[in-house]
């Protein structure tokens, strides 16, 4: 990995949502490597975002990498509507923080097979994994 | 996470970068091409910091989507700050 190379991340968290898609598409084409989507349950942590329906929205104006941050309390119940929404290319959850075993491989899986009928196994193992080996980063 | 997580207009927490170097430092002990982030309180200011724990796929929130300038602009100033930092580094 090129080390000089930093990689932008935008979160619409912050971002105008009467105008999400065409803030996202702006990011695109201002060179973001990903967008990344906060997704919150209230329960998890205290706040409400959103959920697969925005993905999905998102999916039909990037053709980025769609980086799912799953801070629900289950997770496990909601990441097959997440992968259907978003073939997402890399995803993470809070309480594991798999994020760097997640996203590399995941990322890998999604670039080298493009057919999503068969992407979303490996992403599974991968997250399953993930959640056993995982890092934790914690602030 | 270098805030705490559910909000967003958080200030970075600092004390999280000796974690960043920690988990770099494992990661490169272990496994190459290995990604870290960082999420949470990222703008032209904390960027380079984050950078220089080993962190180098930054998530930011209002540092790009605010309302005091356009996307392409905040990018570009958040990107112009990690690039003058990296210049500044002696070179190895």
């Amino acid at each position: 990995m090129d080390k000089g190379l930093v990689k932008l991340a935008p979160s619409i968290l912050s971002a105008d949502f009467i105008h999400l898609g065409q803030q996202v598409a702006e990011a695109e084409q201002a060179g973001a490597d990903r967008i990344h989507i906060d997704v919150m349950d209230g329960h998890f942590v205290p706040n409400l975002s959103m959920g697969p329906s925005v993905v999905q929205s998102l999916r039909r104006v990037t053709r980025l990498p769609l980086e799912i941050h799953l801070m629900i309390s289950t997770p496990d119940l909601f990441f097959d509507e997440f992968v259907e929404a978003g073939r997402i290319p890399s995803l993470f959850t809070g309480k594991a923080m798999p994020m760097c075993t997640a996203q590399s491989n995941a990322s890998r899986h999604w670039v080298n097979v493009p057919e999503w009928s068969s992407t979303w196994r490996p992403l599974r193992q991968c997250w399953t994994k993930s959640f056993r080996t995982s890092i934790k980063c914690w602030s | 996470m270098t805030v705490n997580p559910g909000f967003g207009h958080q200030q970075f927490i600092h004390t999280t970068l000796p974690k960043i170097r920690r988990v770099r430092g494992m990661i490169d002990e272990r496994t190459q091409g290995c990604e870290v982030e960082v999420d949470g309180g990222i703008n032209a200011a904390t960027a380079p910091l984050a950078v220089a724990a080993g962190s180098h796929v930054l998530m930011a929130g209002t540092a790009i989507f605010n309302e005091s300038e356009t996307v392409t602009a905040a990018m570009d100033r958040l990107r112009a700050g990690i690039q003058l930092w990296q210049q500044l580094q002696p070179v190895e």
